[in-house]
């Protein structure tokens, strides 16, 4: 069965690049935003099966809102995306139980493994 | 500036070229200076930096190599350099540069860097106003133009 792919990142490159490869894979994304506020809107009408959240973002950033989309439902698949893979974001990321790490650049294998994997 | 400060950008640009857009990167000069103001190459992403220092990198490229990584990313044609997919390319390209720098930055200095949103622009010869930090510009060679970084940071106040 085909997952419900929503895509919070503020470059319009990383929705394309990401639409191409979750839609190969036989996926769908159901909606896109440009920041953790959008996406936060966009979680609670569309309700994703999994939501690929960049970190460091204009706005609200990606931790701030894969806390609040912890609030709405505990259960939510996040994948975070980062450029910035140092440690003490990662541990902050995993203090919000975040159920992967992708670190960018990455290539459709590793998105598509990645959301195969969840 | 300290050679551990800027050398993790240096390395993570040829790295990011390659990875990303198959593209080699020769080193062709750098330049140390003290100057406002610095003529862009084409297409320009700059990204401002705090936590216990401060400053910017400004990743500036010709074009035609603008043109180029993002049609090698997208596999689309692209023809103009103005064209909003290009520009995201440029800004993504350096965003990824300086994320992946800062991580030996935090993890081996402890200097608890953060990093803005990148912003772009272009124009070729456009004079870019910046503030007065000592930087150090880096040009590279490519077969499909020129690329340049310049990196400043001084200790916050």
């Amino acid at each position: 069965m085909s997952k419900k792919v929503l895509v919070v990142d503020d470059s319009p490159l990383i929705h394309n690049l990401i639409k191409r490869a979750v839609e190969r894979s036989g996926n769908i994304v159901c909606g896109d935003a440009k920041n953790g506020k959008e996406g936060l809107e966009l979680y609670r009408k569309l309700l994703p099966d999994v939501t690929f959240m960049d970190i460091n973002m204009p706005v609200m950033d990606g931790l701030e809102a894969a806390s609040k989309i912890r609030e709405i439902n505990n259960a939510a698949v996040i994948i975070m995306l980062t450029a910035v893979g140092d440690e003490e974001t990662i541990k902050k990321a995993s203090a919000l139980g975040v159920n992967a790490f992708l670190n960018k650049p990455f290539d459709d294998y590793k998105l598509i493994s990645a959301l195969a994997n969840i | 500036m300290p050679v551990n400060i800027f050398e993790p950008f240096v390395k993570s640009l040829s790295a990011i070229f390659e990875e990303m857009a198959g593209i080699e990167v020769k080193l062709e000069s750098t330049v140390n200076s003290e100057y406002e103001e610095i003529a862009a190459l084409g297409v320009v992403s700059v990204i401002n930096f705090h936590g216990k220092i401060k400053g910017r990198v400004l990743l500036d490229m010709a074009p035609n190599l603008a043109i180029t990584i993002a049609q090698n990313l997208m596999s689309e044609q692209f023809d103009d350099e103005r064209d909003s997919m290009v520009l995201a390319t440029v800004s993504e390209m350096n965003n990824i540069i300086c994320g992946k720098a800062m991580v030996p930055i935090n993890n081996e200095l402890g200097l608890k860097l953060w990093m803005s949103p990148p912003y772009v622009f272009t124009g070729t010869d456009t004079m870019i106003c910046i503030s007065k930090i000592p930087s150090a510009s880096f040009i590279y060679y490519t077969r499909y133009g020129k690329v340049k970084l310049n990196i400043a940071f001084e200790r916050e106040n």
